[in-house]
């Protein structure tokens, strides 16, 4: 903590904070713009989230506020952009190859990107892992608990 | 009542062959997660969720609860071995139990802490065996009002003995509410936060937001941070205390599990409070409070019975109640939801068998807990050599399959991704995201006695303090809140956060 204080005003994960409540609750408010409240003996579908959306909106303003007013500066801890950057691929690619090219494959590009995002990269240890990873979710997924996924290309499977 | 009849019941359920295994398998999971540092048993118990769906709920149910228990007995083991935290409720065991380790009594160590979560696991399954019957007939008497000032009062006291700011930590629980109403609205019938999306239509799918919020937020997070650790070298020899030594720590284990019974129970409770309370203790009516912190085994063996026995307490607001009191237990009740079992005092009514086999397969778990520790103590540390860069794209996968799994749509993994970025986020801004758990699980009902009290009452607030059992709830959640103001109790929070 004392290292990433510094001199002047400003705490960094409290703006932060504040602006993402702020955002959450503008849109949370915009999407339910259309229901109505109620009355409070007949309360409608928005009233309750409206309520704590206001809540929401309110306490980001307090947080975005007095965060830049505080003492002593304090910046939010420097963001790993490399490994941030490769675990989203690795979810993504997952998530954009599992119909079509099936569990297998998309397990192993999973693993592949994911392994990356280790600071030192063994390439011949990794390929390993990932075809064995793979193998392993075909055999528990698939053969052991049933789960309806594809397995294989969707093209050869027909 | 007959408890033991109960009891006996729920024996009969546990022991058959497919819950022993689901048991085992459970108990197993636990101590696996336990002993890894950076698996915490909440996004283990997130991760397998999915998998039980094809299992019978008192099944799935035992297993899950396996994995929380096991998890206490594993995260011994790291903290005494390599002086790691294998999870925040065996912080204080790093203290002694590391130092024992450090003068060649590893072993004996690891015994009495094993030995000493048994007993207390023993003891803790006794209590909710007797005191659960009456609390779910009281909880029968509960309409709109109270359940509505229980939940507030549970969430409440959930926040203010969390650790971090507690008014952080109560606009999590609001972010949490808010985004359990997301899906159509039962009374209205429109759909409310989806954005258009058919997927949403049945509410926030619960797997995708708890294991991107822990399982993923917390790789992103560690990523940055852990190295691979350095691993023990000396050997583990003499695994039993000797007598001498257990009767030595007998009064400090009975302590220890009146504790952490008792703060179990509570709401808030669960394994995190009870051993700082216990060792604290333990220290306070020594004769000898120099020799803790330099390998005294009583500052393993107290804190130790404390996070089991309240790892096992805190079951009971949610088998009795239906009210979580952490984030484990909102796990639990999203668990009982997926089986279509309705968390509340009519499931110990409807469904004994499920209710006593889950309280019976606690002792039936702690006993092959104490039976395969010991003698896997070996295969455990060798477990902990296992290097953080295989682990990580394993939970990532458990992550992605378990939400395509959960709603078998690709949507879900989405979703996981975008929630594992807000856990990421929130670590960022040190904000704790287990309460938002509890406002999720809860928010729903919250609603829903929340406004159908207000139909009863016409409209009038009033009605949540003019009915006696709802006020007496309310005003210990001021009381919780004032509590909060206090500086005395601010100073041991603050200390507690900063041994975190």
């Amino acid at each position: 903590m004392k290292t990433r204080a510094g001199h002047g005003r400003g705490n960094h994960p409290d703006i932060a904070f504040g602006v993402a409540l702020i955002a959450v609750a503008a849109i949370a408010l915009f999407e339910i713009r259309a229901l109505g409240s109620g009355t409070a003996s007949n309360m409608g579908g928005g009233y309750v989230p409206r309520a704590l959306s206001v809540f929401l909106l309110l306490m980001g303003l307090f947080y975005a506020i007095r965060g830049f007013l505080l003492r002593p500066r304090v910046a939010i801890p420097a963001v790993g952009w490399k490994s941030l950057g490769l675990v989203v691929a690795s979810i993504a690619s997952f998530a954009l190859t599992l119909e079509t090219l099936g569990l297998f494959a998309a397990t192993l590009v999973m693993t592949v990107f994911a392994s990356l995002a280790n600071r030192e990269v063994r390439w011949l240890e990794m390929l390993v892992f990932a075809v064995g990873m793979a193998a392993f979710t075909v055999v528990v997924f698939i053969v052991g608990l049933k789960l309806a996924l594809p397995v294989w290309p969707v093209f050869t499977a027909n | 009542m007959d408890v033991f009849a109960n009891l006996a019941l729920g024996f009969t359920t546990a022991v058959s062959p497919i819950n022993l295994l689901y048991c085992f398998v459970g108990a197993i999971a636990g101590t696996l997660v336990g002993v890894l540092p950076g698996i915490s048993p909440v996004n283990t118990v997130a991760m397998l969720l999915p998998f039980t769906f094809g299992m019978n709920p008192t099944s799935a149910l035992i297993m899950l609860a396996g994995i929380f228990y096991g998890a206490q007995y594993g995260g011994s083991t790291s903290a005494i071995l390599i002086n790691v935290p294998g999870e925040t409720s065996a912080v204080v065991t790093c203290l002694d139990g590391h130092q024992m380790a450090r003068q060649g009594k590893a072993g004996k160590a690891l015994g009495i802490a094993a030995l000493g979560s048994f007993f207390a696991g023993c003891v803790a399954t006794l209590i909710i065996a007797l005191i659960s019957t009456p609390l779910a007939r009281l909880a029968l008497k509960f309409n709109s009002p109270e359940y509505f000032s229980l939940m507030i009062l549970g969430l409440i006291a959930a926040v203010v003995l969390s650790s971090g700011s507690a008014m952080k930590s109560f606009i999590m629980v609001v972010l949490g509410v808010l985004t359990g109403l997301v899906g159509i609205d039962v009374s209205s019938g429109s759909s409310r936060l989806t954005f258009g999306r058919m997927e949403l239509a049945d509410g926030m799918d619960f797997v995708p937001l708890v294991v991107g919020l822990f399982g993923i937020g917390e790789v992103i997070a560690n990523l940055e941070t852990v190295t691979d650790k350095t691993v023990l070298k000396e050997k583990i020899k003499d695994l039993l205390p000797s007598w001498r030594e257990i009767r030595e720590c007998f009064p400090a284990i009975l302590r220890g599990t009146a504790i952490g019974s008792a703060l179990g129970i509570l709401p808030g409770g669960g394994a995190a409070l009870p051993p700082f309370a216990a060792y604290a203790i333990e220290k306070k009516i020594s004769k000898h409070p120099e020799r803790f912190g330099s390998g005294e085994i009583r500052g393993v063996a107290s804190p130790e019975s404390a996070n089991n026995a309240g790892a096992q307490t805190s079951f009971i607001p949610m088998l009795t109640m239906g009210i979580p009191t952490n984030a484990l237990m909102a796990l639990m009740i999203g668990a009982m939801m997926i089986h279509g079992i309705q968390p509340g005092p009519m499931v110990i009514q409807k469904q004994p068998e499920l209710f006593w086999g889950i309280v019976a397969s606690m002792w039936v778990g702690n006993l092959m807990l104490l039976v395969i520790n010991l003698p896997l103590i070996h295969v455990w540390v060798a477990l902990l050599k296992t290097p953080y860069r295989l682990m990580f794209p394993a939970i990532i996968m458990f992550c992605c399959v378990g939400s395509y799994a959960s709603i078998n749509s690709v949507f879900s993994v989405w979703l996981m991704l975008g929630w594992g970025l807000a856990g990421y986020f929130f670590k960022k801004v040190e904000v704790q995201p287990a309460p938002m758990i509890l406002g999720f699980v809860l928010g729903p009902m919250l609603e829903e006695n929340f406004r159908r009290a207000m139909q009863i009452a016409n409209g009038n607030p009033a009605i949540f303090i003019e009915r006696p059992i709802s006020a007496v709830f309310l005003v210990a959640a001021l009381l919780c809140v004032i509590a909060l103001l206090l500086p005395a109790f601010r100073g041991k929070r603050e200390m507690l956060k900063e041994e975190d």
